[in-house]
C-alpha cells in the first residue's frame, strides 16, 4: 500500500473503517515517520482550531465608508480629466482635419492664387518645415492616392468621429456610474 | 471558528441587501460589510500576517465586492464569493511582496491588541498568534488559504474548491501537502521528533 494512503488516513476527519484502522495500527508499529505524524497531527489540528480568530479594530465600517468616498472622489476626478482629454483630443483632431481640408481645397485654385495663399498658409501655420510637409502632402496626395483609399480614409474619419461622440456621451452620462459618481 | 457567519445557505435577507445595493442603496451594502467584516479580516490576517495589511486587504475586498455586485450570481453563497475575492487579493499581495523578497516571518509583529483580554492575556494570545503565523508561513499562498478556510471557517472541500477555483481533488492534494508541512513545522517549533528526518521536507517551506 502506498505510504501516502497511510498519511491520508492519519489526516482523515471521519473515523476509519475497522479494517483500515487495523492496517494503519500495524503500519504505525513499523513506520517511525507515520508514527511521528500520527502523534503530531492531532496537536496541530487542535492548536489551529482553538486559536481564536483575529477581529478588526473597532470602526471598520466607518473606515470602509471613508475609503469608498475617497475612491469615488478620485474616480470623479479621473472621469473629469478623461472627459477633458476626449473633448480636447476631438477638437484637436477636428482642427487638424479642417486645416488639411483647407490645404486640399487650395490645390484646385489657379496656380497664382494658390502660390500666394499657400505662402500665407505656410507662414500662418508653422513658419517652418511642418507647413512645407503639409503642403507637399496636399499637392501629391490627391493624385497619388486612389479614390477608394480616399473613401476608406473618410469612412475611418467618420467612424472615429462616431467613436468620439459615443465616448463623450458615455463619460458624461450620469446613470452609467450612479453608484460611483 | 467563524462558522455562524459563513456556513449558512443562501440567505434571503442578504439577497435583499444585494438587490438594494444594486439599486444604489449604500446602507444595504453597509449591512453586508458589518456582517462579514470579521470573517474577511481574519482571512486576510491569516494570509498576510499583519493587522495593517489585513485591514487594507479587507477594506479593498469590500470595495471590490461593492464594485462587482452587479456581476454577483445570487445562486452562489455570498460568503463564498466574498472570501474568494479576499483570497485572490491576498494572494496577489503576497506575490507583490515576494518581489521584495520579504518573508511573512520578517514582517514586524506589533498588533493583536484589538480584542485583547488585558496585558498578560494579550501577551499569551500574541505568542499563540505568532506561533500560528510561523506555522502558516511554511505553506504556499494557496495551501495556506485552503488550511485557513478548512480550520477557521469549517469549509468543505467543495467550498474550498469554489473559493480557490480548484478541483475537489486538487484541494484534497493541497490540504494533504499542507498538513504534512504544518506537522513538520510544528515539530521544528516544539523540538519534537522530525517527521521527515531522512528526506527533508517533501515540499518547499521557504516559498513566501
Amino acid at each position: 500500500m502506498p505510504h501516502k494512503t497511510f498519511e491520508a488516513w492519519i489526516f482523515e476527519d471521519d473515523e476509519l473503517e475497522e479494517q483500515d484502522e487495523k492496517i494503519l495500527r500495524q503500519h504505525l508499529q513499523e513506520c517511525d515517520q507515520c508514527y511521528a505524524l500520527k502523534k503530531t497531527w492531532p496537536k496541530v489540528e487542535t492548536f489551529l482550531i482553538t486559536t481564536p480568530p483575529i477581529m478588526p479594530a473597532a470602526g471598520f465600517l466607518n473606515r470602509w465608508q471613508e475609503r469608498l468616498e475617497s475612491q469615488r472622489k478620485q474616480r470623479g476626478e479621473r472621469q473629469t480629466l478623461a472627459l477633458l482629454a476626449v473633448s480636447g483630443g476631438g477638437a484637436g483632431a477636428a482642427l487638424m482635419l479642417f486645416a488639411f481640408a483647407l490645404l486640399l481645397h487650395f490645390q484646385i485654385f489657379p496656380q497664382t492664387l494658390l502660390g500666394t495663399i499657400a505662402q500665407v498658409v505656410d507662414w500662418l501655420l508653422f513658419l517652418d518645415v511642418a507647413g512645407e510637409i503639409l503642403l507637399s502632402l496636399a499637392r501629391t496626395l490627391p493624385v497619388a492616392i486612389p479614390f477608394p483609399v480616399w473613401m476608406g480614409f473618410f469612412a475611418l474619419t467618420g467612424a472615429g468621429g462616431i467613436l468620439w461622440l459615443k465616448s463623450f456621451r458615455k463619460l458624461a452620462q450620469v446613470q452609467g456610474f450612479a453608484r460611483w459618481a | 471558528m467563524l462558522t455562524t457567519q459563513t456556513q449558512s445557505e443562501i440567505n434571503p435577507e442578504e439577497t435583499d441587501w444585494i438587490q438594494q445595493t444594486r439599486q444604489g442603496n449604500d446602507d444595504a451594502f453597509a449591512l453586508l460589510v458589518e456582517r462579514y467584516q470579521n470573517a474577511v479580516y481574519h482571512l486576510c490576517y491569516r494570509m498576510l500576517g499583519t493587522s495593517t495589511e489585513a485591514e487594507d486587504a479587507a477594506q479593498e475586498t469590500f470595495i471590490r465586492a461593492y464594485k462587482a455586485i452587479d456581476r454577483y450570481d445570487t445562486g452562489r453563497k455570498f460568503s463564498t464569493w466574498l472570501l474568494s475575492i479576499a483570497t485572490n487579493y491576498c494572494i496577489d499581495q503576497l506575490r507583490k511582496r515576494r518581489l521584495f523578497t520579504l518573508s511573512i516571518d520578517d514582517m514586524p509583529y506589533f498588533d493583536l491588541a484589538d480584542n485583547g483580554p488585558g496585558p498578560e492575556g494579550t501577551m499569551l494570545l500574541g505568542e499563540r498568534q505568532q506561533q500560528v503565523r510561523h506555522l502558516l508561513s511554511a505553506l504556499s499562498d494557496t495551501d495556506r488559504a485552503a488550511i485557513v478556510l478548512r480550520y477557521w471557517y469549517d469549509y468543505s472541500y467543495d467550498e474550498i474548491a469554489e473559493v480557490l477555483n480548484l478541483t475537489n481533488s486538487a484541494v484534497k492534494s493541497r490540504l494533504h501537502r499542507a498538513r504534512l508541512a504544518l506537522a513538520e513545522a510544528w515539530s521544528d517549533q516544539n523540538g519534537q521528533t522530525q517527521i521527515f528526518p531522512a528526506h527533508g521536507m517533501p515540499y518547499a517551506t521557504q516559498n513566501i
